[in-house]
């Protein structure tokens, strides 16, 4: 389905608006909208709600080999998914430059501020390492999509525990399920925080929202 | 019976959406449409539907194309396509817990969010999944424990007006008098979803 254009009346009525210091939704130019985060049964997953922006977060781990380069660091794969559920012309698989975007934001917060330890997913050097994946859906795009699935991401690896292990004398590596043994919170040593600001160019002058709304957005 | 939880209208950008959930399995369908579908999908006479079934990792594999043939069968015997020729409707389920029944709460979930969304159909539908232990006890809406020791797994989608079986997927070996048996057992408790 093709994405609805934005009409000129709205486009206008927005920037009218902003001009006599008003917000469609009637709030002030730095305050954000509510957030709302739900953890779910297993660990590693969440929900996260920044108005109507809804995005899902899922992490799962793996045993792998580590990258040569680097053989004593974990690593952490990011993806994110643009479900047809967020708005109606997204498409299953197809991303487009959002995506591009959202993993960009992602990735330069999660991996490369090294908020997490990757040297505590060794497991063994040069051997076996655990991999995080971490999958961002996004359920309903109603604006600021980077902060929801920074947000999202965050909390779910604050609220994964990983499998213990084990390694025997003679190489051999052992994942224990959680009856055999107690699961490992991970460790986080900064929290990333993202905000967005939509910035205006009206009549020579620069107006500064935060925490924009689709409409806004457009 | 296990718990059924069930919200209409989560989504704002969808044209309905229903949060649906029996115990521990969470799902979430959407609905977008009728609107305007590619040429290549157009239907001179009805109405397209396009079923996406999404699990929580992300990556779609047969499991899940299983999962969407069966509801785009169940659908389309519900739905008055003649009434939106050239147009289509997108379905899209995210699991969003997984406890075992996805099946049928994703069929049940559709249903209230095509209710939601007000397209024209011709019955609601309801889906129960029920399994068979190896003592040959049926238990109905099982948990995720019973499911993994059970050797069959029974979903029925009965629909709404008349009662009648619309859809059903089993999995595992038994007899046909423990297929009659299990529906039995289901058209009960169908009734009272």
């Amino acid at each position: 389905m093709k994405e609805i254009p934005l009409s000129l009346c709205e486009r206008s009525s927005v920037i009218e608006n902003l001009k006599s210091q008003i917000r469609l939704d009637g709030r002030q130019f730095m305050e954000t909208r509510s957030i709302e985060v739900n953890f779910g049964k297993d660990y590693g997953c969440c929900t996260v709600s920044l108005g109507e922006t809804r995005v899902l977060a899922q992490i799962t781990c793996e045993v792998v080999e580590p990258r040569p380069s680097r053989p004593n660091e974990g690593k952490i794969s990011i993806y994110v998914h643009l479900s047809p559920m967020a708005a109606p012309h997204f498409e299953m698989g197809k991303g487009g430059e959002i995506i591009d975007e959202i993993q960009q934001i992602l990735d330069r917060n999660i991996k490369e501020s090294r908020c997490l330890d990757v040297e505590s997913l060794c497991i063994m050097a040069e051997e076996s390492v655990w991999q995080f994946k971490v999958d961002v859906t996004v359920l309903n795009h109603g604006g600021n999509l980077g902060d929801a699935c920074n947000l999202a991401a965050v909390a779910a690896l604050r609220h994964f525990h990983r499998p213990d292990v084990t390694v025997e004398e003679d190489g051999r590596v052992t994942i224990h399920t959680h009856e055999e043994k107690e699961l490992i919170p991970t460790f986080l040593k900064k929290i990333p925080v993202c905000l967005t600001f939509a910035l205006f160019e009206v009549e020579d002058d620069c107006i500064t929202l935060i925490d924009p709304t689709e409409t806004e957005e457009r | 019976m296990a718990q059924h939880k069930g919200e209409l209208n989560f989504l704002s950008r969808s044209d309905g959406s229903a949060l649906y959930s029996i115990d521990d399995t969470v799902i979430l369908a959407s609905v977008h449409g009728p609107s305007d579908v590619k040429v290549s999908n157009r239907k001179h006479d009805g109405l397209h539907l396009d079923v996406c079934f999404s699990p929580r990792t992300g990556s779609s594999n047969i499991g899940e194309k299983t999962i969407e043939a069966i509801i785009t069968h169940t659908i389309k015997q519900c739905l008055l396509a003649h009434l939106h020729p050239r147009a289509g409707v997108t379905l899209t389920i995210q699991e969003m817990q997984s406890g075992g029944l996805d099946l049928s709460v994703s069929i049940n979930a559709s249903c209230l969010a095509l209710l939601d969304a007000g397209i024209q159909m011709s019955t609601t539908f309801a889906a129960v999944t029920c399994c068979l232990t190896s003592d040959d006890v049926c238990i109905v809406e099982p948990s995720e424990i019973e499911l993994k020791e059970s050797k069959a797994v029974l979903t029925y989608v009965f629909d709404g007006t008349k009662m009648d079986v619309i859809t059903t997927h089993q999995e595992g070996a038994f007899d046909c008098k423990q297929l009659l048996k299990c529906l039995a057992k289901c058209k009960t408790v169908a009734k009272d979803v």
